[in-house]
């Protein structure tokens, strides 16, 4: 870098650049992340030369580079907040981009002005030296196994945790189609406890108001399973469904909602036809009647069948 | 000093008490070596980690042996070569400090590889996911709303995963990885210039490891894992502009301390706090020694970030003092109480397995005498150095308090493990001051090697300490399956696949009474707002007037409930968020299948542990 001592600023702007088109462009991560990992550390390497001009020993170069590519983003984003420039991702990488490029100028106007510099600070050598222990190959090698070592643990936990046995489950749920975004914004906007207590009270309207509701099913039992969903309305027997799913894949169905009466939905897996696994409901309650007229293994579920 | 920080401070030649003691087995490992010892060390522990995964969790003997094994063999041959290798060069130690961080830190991350475990990084993930999909500060986040207004940690992340398109969990790993190394390599600079000493700086690093928080809540990706880095870079900064030749460096490196003081300020409160404290400490212990100029540019620094921390606070973060109002009025009434002979309310450790007891008593008292020792030899050896002198009265006193936070307050373990983050700094000077000292006194050398291996089996037993009594405690040492209401332990992919169901299907910020198992993962993957202190729903296996009232009262809209609840205790002691009465026996399972039979109470999930509530699908509470 101090050999030819504008390479490292001509490198600087050329990663600004292909950087901020790689995020523009979406690119593969394969291109994206060493691009966008230099991206996001030139600004504070630029910076850091910039304002101190000193030749730090490495580490010290390095550090400061790290902790002003850490301050930048914070101290841009609150100004960005301050002009009312939305924080998105083109305005992050543009943010990235011009302060390397200004950071480019900065140093190159330094470098020009001939700020003198002295020679790297040099460990003072206050005590002796250290041994050499052995071969710079042999320790390189070492410090090579001990990389891979490390590294090897790191995919050894991901493979592991990833293999780890939890109980299988399947889910069914039944949920009203609910639009409470507006009122949710209005909520998170305002950052209010008041407007947060309006917008649960508008959340609640809206939940009443539903007229459509979400049946879903996932399957989490770690193997393919066959199911069969059936739905009642007033007590009697409206639909079914046969639904095979993967693990991890999910069923969906939008139906009609209402509280007005009885929604019950009843969920098996086969070969057991007979005792459902899970059920939901919509809290409305069926007359005495109907629910002795409902196979006995489902009367429990309905919300009336037991006084509380 | 070896005089890497170029300082005026560094000049000074090695004295006699800074010479190592006699060199040990450990003196003679090159660090290649040493590095390969902690790589199989991250390697060891992390195979304890899948022995607890293969199903025994923390209760597995050779999972936890695995693990202190791995641990042993991280700390012993890094503490042996720091507090006994006679000849060791800044470098050196540097590369030592930064395996043994790194070491730690991919423990953390192979504890919950696949990712967030740790229930304060689900706060983050929010807040940084709400920041990217709305593209605003300051954004509302339930489960943390103080965060909202210290996005620091956020806006990083998010300027990151903008840049890369990284996802938020692997540029969070990134983030809080790289500010950790940072904190620890700054911290380590500036203690070189106060100390004047490479080597002992290297040993109150080691020491400094001994703070519980250290390895868990510092390197997890919060927003004071950020901060810190900033901290540690503003004292740096700080003391070069005042030891700096150069008037221009000197100026230079104001400039970054004040851009320092700026992002630790937006970053994090207390943080910030610590390092207007800490500005002023040195400020005033440089006058009171005598060096004008270091006191004028530490006062100047000192109101910088007072006025920024007032200035933050009054227009952009108000609500930062209602948070932390009845902690302090807590902490004053305890030990008030205490002080006029009643109960200081503090919570019992009995809980805690003795050998992490003993080890924390023994760890207090060793570290305790090591304070005193070092401030005697900081009175009469470094009485005219400002930083020495600084850290000597900012030690003795914080540990003092320290202390008696941890003996005289409610919650006092907990807030003195966390406040030990800065406590330890001055702490640490004192006590790696002391130990040199100890070690290089003439009736000690005589024994050698002997006494140098009683310091490093010391040492790493204090380090240990902080591992065994930090965080994740005990009874979640080790991944393992679920266990309720326990923080990570609780943390399964069936709450996070109900987390994201809640966002996909009922849509965000909906008030859910939960248990506390579940409750950081519906605030980070759900985006909803569960609620706090709400076992009083859970307290009956009746569906009352009074419950009604209650519920109507505060809004809640869902009710969640788990059968595990039903069949075991908690290792935490409570069941839901912000509880503070220990159930003796779990919950009997009428107290939660009384929603079933609720009118107007719509059953809308259920998975068969974990069931889900709609209280006001009718548009409000309903009544018995």
């Amino acid at each position: 870098m101090y050999r030819n001592r504008n390479l490292d600023i001509a490198i600087a702007a050329i990663v600004a650049i292909l950087g901020g088109l790689a995020a523009a462009k979406n690119m593969p991560g394969q291109v994206t992340i060493p691009l966008g990992t230099a991206l996001f550390f030139a600004p504070g390497y630029l910076w850091s030369e910039a304002i101190l001009s000193q030749r730090l020993p490495g580490i010290e170069r390095a550090m400061t580079t790290v902790g002003m590519a850490f301050i930048f983003p914070i101290l841009g984003g609150f100004l960005f907040y301050g002009l009312h420039i939305p924080l998105f991702k083109s305005s992050w990488v543009g943010l990235l981009v011009v302060l390397t490029l200004l950071g480019v100028v900065a140093v190159a106007i330094q470098r020009l002005r001939g700020v003198p510099v002295g020679p790297p600070q040099q460990p003072r050598r206050t005590q002796p030296p250290p041994r050499q222990g052995g071969p710079v190959v042999l320790h390189s090698f070492i410090f090579g196994l001990a990389a891979v070592v490390g590294i090897g643990a790191v995919a050894f936990s991901v493979k592991n945790a990833g293999a780890q046995k939890f109980p299988g489950y399947t889910a069914l749920s039944m949920t009203q189609v609910v639009d409470n975004a507006a009122a949710q914004n209005a909520a998170i906007l305002s950052n209010d406890p008041v407007a947060q207590d309006n917008a649960a009270r508008a959340a609640n309207d809206a939940q009443a108001k539903a007229t459509q509701a979400h049946l879903v099913v996932t399957n989490h039992q770690g193997v393919p399973e066959q199911y069969k969903l059936e739905f009642r309305q007033k007590g009697k027997l409206t639909n079914t469904w046969s639904i095979t799913l993967n693990d991890g894949q999910t069923w969906h169905k939008t139906i009609a909602w209402t509280t007005n009466y009885s929604m019950l939905a009843d969920l098996y897996r086969l070969p057991n036809t007979s005792t459902p696994i899970r059920y939901v409901h919509n809290g409305a309650c069926l007359s005495d009647t109907t629910i002795k007229a409902l196979p006995s293994v489902l009367k429990a579920e309905v919300p009336c069948s037991v006084k509380t | 000093m070896d005089g890497s920080l170029g300082s005026r401070a560094a000049v000074r030649r090695p004295s006699r008490a800074e010479r190592a003691p006699e060199a040990s087995v450990f003196s003679r490992v090159p660090i290649s070596v040493i590095a390969l010892s902690a790589a199989i060390g991250v390697l060891i522990s992390s195979m304890g980690y899948a022995d607890g995964r293969a199903g025994a969790g923390s209760s597995s003997g050779p999972g936890i042996a695995l693990y202190w094994l791995g641990q042993v063999l991280i700390l012993l041959p890094i503490a042996g070569r720091l507090i006994s290798r006679r000849q060791m060069s800044n470098g050196s130690t540097i590369t030592l400090l930064v395996i043994l961080t790194i070491a730690e830190y991919l423990l953390k991350v192979n504890y919950s590889p696949l990712g967030f475990g740790f229930n304060d990084e689900f706060l983050h993930w929010r807040g940084t996911t709400n920041m990217l999909e709305s593209g605003k500060l300051f954004e509302l986040n339930y489960g943390l709303p103080i965060g909202t207004h210290y996005p620091g940690i956020e806006e990083v992340t998010a300027a990151l995963i903008s840049a890369t398109g990284l996802s938020v969990f692997e540029a969070g790993l990134v983030v809080a990885g790289a500010a950790h190394l940072l904190y620890i390599l700054f911290l380590y600079l500036a203690f070189c210039v106060a100390i004047r000493s490479h080597r002992i700086a290297g040993i109150a690093i080691l020491l400094y490891y001994s703070a519980p928080a250290l390895t868990s809540f510092n390197s997890m990706f919060i927003y004071e894992t950020l901060a810190l880095a900033f901290f540690g870079m503003c004292i740096v900064a700080g003391l070069r502009s005042a030891i700096e030749k150069s008037p221009s460096d000197r100026r230079r490196w104001f400039i970054v301390a004040v851009l320092c003081i700026f992002a630790t300020v937006i970053t994090h409160h207390v943080t910030s706090y610590m390092l207007t404290a800490f500005l002023i400490l040195v400020a005033i212990a440089s006058r009171v020694t005598g060096s004008r100029n270091t006191a004028a540019r530490f006062g100047i620094l000192a109101t910088i970030s007072a006025l920024s921390v007032i200035g933050w606070i009054a227009f952009i973060a108000r609500d930062t003092i209602s948070y932390f109002s009845p902690t302090v009025v807590g902490m004053v009434a305890s030990l008030k109480n205490l002080t006029n002979g009643g109960s200081s309310g503090a919570t019992s450790t009995s809980s805690s397995p003795f050998g992490n007891l003993a080890l924390e008593i023994v760890g207090l008292l060793l570290i305790t005498v090591l304070i005193s020792i070092g401030a005697w030899q900081a009175w009469k050896r470094h009485r005219r150095h400002p930083w020495i002198m600084g850290m000597a009265i900012g030690g003795t006193l914080g540990w003092i308090a320290s202390l008696g936070i941890r003996l005289g307050t409610a919650d006092g373990q907990e807030l003195a493990g966390r406040a030990a983050t800065y406590i330890y700094i001055p702490v640490c000077v004192l006590a790696a001051l002391a130990l040199t000292r100890l070690v290089n006194s003439s009736p000690v050398r005589r024994f050698g090697s002997v006494v140098t291996a009683f310091v490093v089996a010391a040492v790493t037993a204090l380090v240990i300490d902080g591992l065994a009594n930090g965080w994740p405690p005990y009874w979640e040492r080790l991944p393992g399956p679920h266990l309720v209401a326990a923080f990570e332990a609780s943390v399964d992919p069936e709450e996070v696949d109900i987390s994201n169901w809640s966002l996909a299907e009922l849509g965000p910020g909906w008030r859910i009474a939960s248990d506390q198992g579940i409750y950081p993962v519906l605030i980070g993957y759900g985006g909803q707002d569960p609620l706090q202190q709400i076992s009083w729903l859970y307290a009956t296996d009746k569906w009352t007037t009074a419950l009604q009232g209650r519920a109507s009262g505060q809004n809640v809209q869902y009710v969640e409930t788990d059968t595990r609840l039903t069949k075991t205790l908690s290792p935490n002691g409570v069941y839901f968020p912000g509880d503070t009465t220990t159930p003796t026996k779990p919950l009997p399972l009428a107290n939660l299948t009384k929603f079933n039979h609720i009118q107007g109470v719509a059953r809308v999930y259920d998975d068969g542990t974990i069931t889900f509530y709609d209280l006001v699908s009718l548009g409000y509470v309903p009544k018995p």
